[in-house]
């Protein structure tokens, strides 16, 4: 879903916290999710890339408070990661998404350049921070992360 | 209607009271437990009404009604009470809950509309029935709240026939406040007494009052008349959750949102459909069947962008913030052969995947459901490709319906079946009052080593 930018981001959020067994982590999901749309106007994956594509990539488009959001809801996927590789690669994903989605870029190969490195850049840091900080302050900071994401998102 | 769709109707009213006479007349010469007539005809009760929804039916057939949610209430009466059967003992109880599922029928469909005769007096039979079901340390609760119920129930059309000189509920311009309100309560209350045991012939009241709150909330949908109305079911929902009854906190919230601002209604629906779903099944992860009414209740929150649609958001929030914390404890009940759940977690499965094949409720969730239909299919190429590669085992079926997994005493111990006595019994009896994981009795297998050391 990620990947293709096909679905709904609520959905995307409980998703990944199945995948992770764990309540906390889909928690953080929903809220992202919510931060989504509150930034779009729309759950649907299709709006975030739409919009991205329209405006610009969330990283650097937009009012800094929506921008802050954007970056705010990536850190919470990073920090909400668990161990290993599967979940490095769903969160990471998730979290370039929701940063640089498909057709962020002014041309094809440049939205698709942009794409691959905020994907293996987010993955890459959801493989160090599962591995290198303990889950027990990994998990409180992505909810905050989140938290404040989606109040930004409707809020500026 | 066409004659099909009367003769579907026909026997989804008439199949339980089948199964009873069945049970009263020669109960002796039946080849089977009455309750596995009764569990059957429950299905196949269940079958017609979700060919009614399939169909789109909606007319008068007679003195009956039919309409696609009406139906679906139907459904998911018929399933809860198919699941519920087969853990009940002795002739009365099937009898009642049979009773009870013909009752319902009438409830819903009888008249030509949601009529005051048959949904009071339905559910007063329906009622007395299903109390007559449940064991007798138990029913004091459930009368009670019965009662309740039919008077509020009552009132609220005692109301609407003084205000507005009639004795149906839809399709006919707005109904007076306090009759909403009323009916609301009673639908409210309804929804609390099906919700408190997924495990008990009450449990097939749940559809009944979502149907009738719906009903009631549709007539004054959009109006602020109904907003403390609304912010009471949320909180109730969120108590609800609390005391982790996550279905009834569910259905609270579809009843907070169908009585909240407009573009929750199609959310609304869902989520009382994820309800049903969930108190059938009763696991906690068959509250995932929600998923699909929350996505649809943030749409219809971001579409209409109140004060109170906000308000039922964030309850829905909490709600789903409370079940998933909880959701490490598997609190579903011991019910017997969880087989009887199957064709509820096949509709569960599908209003997951697919919600937006879901007409009657109105929701349109194309990305959703898009999303989704991927997602399975990454999902079950995953599953294939580990199974297939070694690092998983094949889940099966079983594993999801199963009833609580329960540490089997070892055989090894004890003997054959011929050599056990009364050493067996007693640890398969401790064995069954004490819940374990389920990889608890292959790991103490695996520590005891090969089963040729064993012996």
């Amino acid at each position: 879903m990620a990947v293709s930018a096909t679905g709904d981001a609520l959905a995307l959020g409980v998703l990944l916290g199945l995948a992770a067994l764990d309540a906390v982590a889909g928690a953080i999901g929903v809220l992202v999710g919510l931060a989504v749309a509150g930034r779009w106007g729309s759950t649907a994956l299709a709006a975030l890339a739409g919009g991205q594509a329209v405006v610009g990539p969330a990283a650097w488009s937009g009012r800094p408070g929506l921008v802050a959001s954007s970056w705010a809801a990536a850190f919470a996927l990073v920090l909400a990661c668990g161990r290993g590789w599967p979940h490095a690669l769903a969160f990471g994903t998730a979290a370039a998404l929701v940063l640089a989605g498909p057709a962020a870029g002014r041309s094809p190969i440049g939205a698709l350049g942009l794409r691959v490195v905020a994907t293996v850049a987010a993955v890459a840091a959801c493989r160090a921070v599962s591995r290198r900080l303990p889950r027990d302050k990994a998990r409180p900071a992505g909810a905050v992360a989140a938290a404040l994401a989606a109040t930004l998102a409707f809020l500026a | 209607v066409t004659g099909a769709h009367q003769a579907a109707l026909a026997v989804a009213l008439a199949a339980p009271l089948v199964a009873v006479g069945f049970a009263v007349s020669r109960p002796s010469r039946l080849p089977l437990p009455t309750t596995a007539f009764l569990g059957g005809a429950a299905t196949v009760a269940a079958l017609a009404w979700a060919y009614l929804v399939a169909v789109g039916a909606d007319g008068e057939a007679g003195p009956f009604h039919i309409s696609a949610l009406e139906a679906a209430a139907g459904c998911g009466a018929a399933l809860s009470m198919a699941a519920v059967v087969p853990g009940l003992t002795g002739r009365r109880a099937a009898v009642g809950a049979g009773l009870a599922l013909t009752a319902i029928g009438v409830v819903l469909t009888g008249g030509t509309a949601m009529s005051a005769w048959a949904v009071v007096g339905g559910l007063a039979l329906a009622a007395a029935a299903a109390v007559d079901a449940t064991p007798a340390s138990e029913r004091l609760g459930p009368a009670l709240g019965a009662a309740a119920v039919v008077a509020a129930v009552t009132s609220g059309f005692l109301l609407l026939h003084s205000r507005a000189s009639r004795w149906t509920l839809p399709s006919e311009g707005p109904l007076p406040r306090p009759s909403a309100v009323a009916l609301l309560v009673g639908a409210a209350a309804l929804v609390v007494v099906a919700g408190r045991r997924a495990d008990r012939p009450t449990a097939a009241f749940m559809a009944v009052g979502l149907v009738l709150g719906l009903a009631a909330a549709s007539g004054r949908a959009g109006d602020d008349e109904l907003a403390a109305a609304a912010v009471a079911l949320g909180t109730g929902a969120v108590v609800a959750a609390g005391l982790r009854r996550g279905p009834l906190a569910v259905a609270l919230v579809a009843l907070a949102a169908a009585a909240g601002p407009l573009p929750l209604a199609p959310a609304s629906r869902l989520l009382a459909a994820g309800a049903v779903v969930a108190l059938v099944v009763d696991r906690r992860w068959a509250l995932l069947a929600a998923v699909p009414g929350g996505v649809s209740l943030a749409a219809g929150v971001l579409d209409d962008g109140g004060r109170l649609a906000l308000a039922m958001a964030l309850a829905g929030l909490v709600v789903a913030a409370v079940v998933a914390w909880t959701a490490a404890e598997d609190t579903g009940g011991g019910r017997v052969p969880d087989w009887a759940t199957v064709p509820a977690l096949a509709a569960g499965a599908w209003l997951v995947v697919a919600p937006g094949s879901w007409t009657w409720t109105g929701a349109t969730l194309g990305a959703y459901d898009e999303g989704a239909a991927l997602a399975v299919a990454a999902g079950f190429l995953a599953v294939v490709g580990s199974v297939l590669v070694g690092s998983a085992e094949a889940p099966l079926l079983a594993d999801f319906v199963r009833s609580r997994p329960v540490a089997t005493p070892d055989r090894a111990k004890f003997g054959s079946r011929r050599r056990r006595g009364r050493g067996f019994s007693r640890e398969w009896a401790r064995a069954r009052r004490r819940p374990r994981s389920r990889g608890y009795f292959r790991r103490s297998r695996r520590s005891q080593g090969p089963r040729s050391r064993r012996r």
